[in-house]
């Protein structure tokens, strides 16, 4: 605010919070918050570094295990933009939860980018789709506007994204930008803040996590005959590459964004994770690719550790810009809800176990067999379960819904 | 009351921010609501196929699985998350209110959103790969975790409407909000529409079998499910216009389009001739037609539905207790909110908006058209243009395009002063905003151009 001082500031922030308040401790939506922003950002890691990979190894068609790469990673990318959108709803919802001040007004400020985000998405999507269906052995290279199209759409996303990310935690500037010179400017036409070093950081992390991404898939499909030894050892060694120059790309913008932020020192996973970073280089520049052969889920472990630990150093940039200004979301108003605070968490262990772990773990054994695929004894008890359990749910459902609407409405 | 919690405020030119939010959500309808009715066709065909070894129906659930991924797992998860990009950034306090109720329902829907998309991809590319019954267990799978994310969805949006009654308000209580008076018949009526959607998506797919004696089972047996949600959609909605709140059903009679109910009435017999026709004579089904019955629906069958359906929670946005233009409107002692519209009148608008510049706060002759342009901003342009010539109810024509700003003024310091109106809000501006905001409309009238040609001028000091 022009004039405003810090106690006007946090007066406003507090105000703006919803009155209805949160169903349950803030603690608990800010960690759903951040381990669900470290699965949705895993696998944006793929969509962006998935999709690059495929383009850059299109262009090497020639050799058929650069076109093979390609297409797999075409397949890769098409997934893993379908989870990054179903996992991202998670970590968009915990936000508007305990930070929806940040987050309305910094999305109301830039409005018309935050609908262009959603239809630029959608055509980006379609895009990479049709390039999914005509990247097959013998593809033209007219066929490549359809992939770059696209990755240029999810790299405009990424920016979106990022700006209202960065908006949310400068609230001493909103007004000015909604109103310069005392004038509303009504239109959400305007970007109004940016950080290349952060913005590059997660382009870097998208590299990195590509390549981490690679050695697990090498060694995954080390069971089948017709993923043969000099494929795989192409993807470990690729693998290996994307994820040195990843995290290089990493450790040098994230010195520069942390070097940028108050108090920088006094957040200790900030620490953590370039002191992560700093490791991780040492090991790749001293090792070679052939190192990776049959720990790829171990990388690929380690990275998703590491995720959430960049998870947490974003929330403790987040708290570090707001806190000074009193607006701390652990004060948040809580009107207990045990019921629906119930229904939650028995979903996400009973449904997220069982119907999640069928799927799963039908999909895990059925990629690694080649040709066609029985089901075992654990995944068929698997399978029962996951339907007895969505089915138990539904019958709960209405069986508390009718009661709950009889005793209100008869 | 220092200030009230609103935020900035999003105005599109001539369409309104209710618009980006309704062609967002009518998109989503068709493409989610296609898609569930798909995943029980898809179980009950691949349940045939099983029983009847008939393999060649897994053939037409893979292509159309694939038509799905396209249609409604890319512009369906897309316009999912867009409809509440699109309500955050145009009813910010609305979309809030609900997900500070409704945050664990909705997290529970995540948890079937998730599963059902990794369901989708492993029952397409698993076809054939995947033994038989296990293939069909996931299908299953699929189609229940689909319909769970419906009746998870249809708690909010029908508490969108009204919880029904007065208990909600004192309990606070999500279990009487979420299964409120509307829920029932709104999820039943929305289930029969799935079918109908799933039938004429599929119909596309169906044009595209080669085999004759194939392509006529699998007609039949769409148009079958199609004809049984149609048949149940007319006795459903009629339910579900029971379970409506009275100022829904004054608009309902008096205040949507003349045409809406011919129109829809002609919709349903379209439909209803073209699934007979689908059932009686697959052969003569070109994929053209089909993909222009799709559009139709959409076009005339759920746009004006859902036009309808925004329309029928007037003056509210959520709950009964928040109006459209974002004010709390009434006392929720269960939650511990108070209502605003006492402290608008005490105070006036502007001066408790906190995104409303400080010189803008206090009204004199020199800013009194930027007063009324932010005012009618914050308090209309939810659910009217501001310009003469907009599409959303434009506010100059709702004045009969007068220039005269005491007729306006009339309207002000009555009706809408007093909440007289069932579908308008309760907006008892201070005098001075009453006479910035009717100098404002009636300017408004005078100019032939947009909103923003209405010169901004900066203020200054006063």
């Amino acid at each position: 605010m022009h004039t405003s001082s810090h106690a006007d500031l946090a007066s406003m922030l507090n105000v703006l919070r919803d009155p209805a308040g949160i169903p349950a401790p803030p603690a608990i939506f800010q960690w759903l918050m951040v381990l669900t922003w470290a699965m949705h950002i895993l696998f944006v890691n793929l969509v962006l570094g998935g999709a690059t990979l495929a383009i850059a190894s299109f262009y090497r068609r020639a050799d058929p295990l650069w076109g093979r790469l390609s297409r797999a990673m075409t397949q890769v990318t098409k997934i893993a933009l379908s989870l990054a959108i179903v996992l991202g709803v998670a970590p968009l919802l915990f936000t508007q939860v305990i930070y929806d001040p940040m987050w309305y007004a910094s999305n109301v400020l830039s409005a018309a980018w935050v609908m262009g985000f959603i239809y630029a998405l959608g055509l980006g999507y379609t895009c990479w789709f049709i390039f999914s269906f005509r990247n097959k052995e013998g593809a033209s290279s007219g066929e490549l506007v359809w992939a770059v199209a696209a990755v240029l759409l999810f790299a405009l996303n990424g920016f979106v994204m990022h700006v209202l990310s960065v908006q949310s935690i400068l609230p001493a500037k909103w007004l000015e930008w909604y109103a310069p010179q005392g004038v509303p400017d009504m239109s959400g036409l305007k970007v109004h803040a940016f950080s290349f070093p952060r913005f590059a950081f997660f382009f870097a992390a998208a590299v990195a996590g590509t390549g981490i991404f690679l050695l697990a898939y090498a060694d995954y499909f080390r069971t089948r005959n017709d993923f043969p030894p000099s494929y795989r050892e192409l993807c470990r060694r690729i693998g290996w590459q994307w994820a040195r120059w990843g995290f290089l790309g990493q450790a040098v913008f994230a010195l520069v964004w942390f070097a940028g932020i108050e108090k920088a020192g006094a957040h200790p996973f900030l620490w953590v994770v370039v002191i992560t970073l700093l490791g991780s280089l040492a090991f790749l520049w001293r090792r070679s690719a052939p190192a990776a052969a049959g720990k790829g889920y171990l990388f690929q472990g380690l990275f998703v550790v590491y995720t959430l630990i960049v998870g947490i150093a974003r929330e403790e940039i987040r708290l570090g810009a707001l806190l000074p200004l009193g607006y701390d979301p652990m004060t948040y108003k809580v009107n207990l809800d045990l019921a629906s605070t119930l229904l939650f968490f028995t979903t996400f262990l009973g449904v997220g176990g069982l119907a999640l772990g069928f799927l799963l773990a039908m999909l895990w054994q059925a990629g690694r067999v080649e040709g066609s695929y029985v089901a075992g004894k654990t995944v068929a008890r698997l399978s029962n379960a996951a339907l007895a359990i969505v089915l138990i749910w539904i019958s709960i459902f209405f069986a508390v819904g009718i009661s709950v609407w009889i005793r209100n409405f008869r | 009351m220092e200030s009230l919690g609103m935020y900035p405020t999003w105005y599109v030119p001539y369409i309104g921010s209710g618009w980006v939010m309704g062609i967002t959500g009518t998109i989503h309808i068709l493409a989610s609501h296609t898609s569930i009715g798909a995943s029980f066709l898809f179980a009950l065909l691949e349940t045939k196929a099983y029983r009847e070894n008939k393999p060649w129906l897994l053939d037409y659930i893979r292509r159309y699985g694939v038509f799905l991924l396209v249609f409604s797992y890319i512009w369906g998860s897309v316009t999912g998350p867009g409809i509440w990009y699109s309500t955050t950034v145009a009813s910010p306090r609305g979309i809030s209110g609900l997900i500070h109720n409704f945050v664990w329902v909705w997290a529970t829907e995540w948890v079937f959103f998730v599963t059902e998309v990794i369901g989708v991809y492993a029952l397409v590319y698993t076809i054939g790969k995947v033994d038989p019954k296990t293939h069909l267990k996931l299908t299953w799978l699929f189609a229940v975790a689909s319909l769970e994310t419906l009746l998870l969805i249809i708690g909010i949006l029908s508490f969108m409407m009204w919880p029904g009654g007065e208990r909600w308000y004192r309990t606070g209580s999500v279990l009487d909000a979420f299964y409120n008076l509307n829920i029932f018949a709104q999820m039943t009526m929305r289930a029969a529409f799935m079918c109908v959607a799933a039938a004429i998506v599929g119909s596309i797919v169906v044009a595209g079998v080669q085999d004759r004696a194939q392509r006529s089972e699998i007609a039949r047996f769409i148009a079958k499910m199609g004809f049984f949600g149609l048949v149940a959609l007319v006795p459903l909605f009629y339910w579900y216009v029971q379970t409506l709140p009275p100022t829904a059903k004054i608009i309902l009679a008096a205040r949507l389009p003349a045409y809406t109910p011919q129109l829809l009435i002609g919709m349903l017999l379209l439909i209803g001739l073209y699934l007979a026709w689908l059932a009686w004579k697959p052969s003569w089904l070109p994929a053209p037609v089909a993909s222009v019955m799709t559009v139709l629906l959409l076009l005339f069958g759920l746009w004006p539905e859902e036009r309808a359906r925004e329309s029928l929670r007037k003056p509210y946005v959520a709950g009964q207790y928040i109006y459209g233009n974002q004010v709390i409107s009434r006392d929720v002692p269960g939650k511990g909110i108070k209502a605003e519209v006492r402290a608008i009148q005490e105070y006036g608008l502007l001066a408790l908006h906190p995104f409303v510049p400080a010189d803008l706060k206090e009204i004199t002759p020199r800013n009194r058209l930027e007063a009324g342009r932010m005012i009618a901003a914050i308090a209309c342009a939810n659910c009217h243009s501001l310009e003469k010539t907009g599409l959303l109810r434009p506010l100059p024509a709702k004045f009969g395009g007068t220039t005269d700003p005491r007729v306006v003024r009339a309207f002000l310091d009555g009706p809408l002063y007093t909440g007289a109106i069932p579908y308008m809000p309760d907006i008892p501006l201070s005098e001075k905003e009453r006479e910035a905001l009717a100098y404002f409309i009636a300017h408004a009238s005078e100019r032939p151009a947009s909103l923003s040609a209405v010169e901004a001028k900066p203020t200054g000091s006063q």
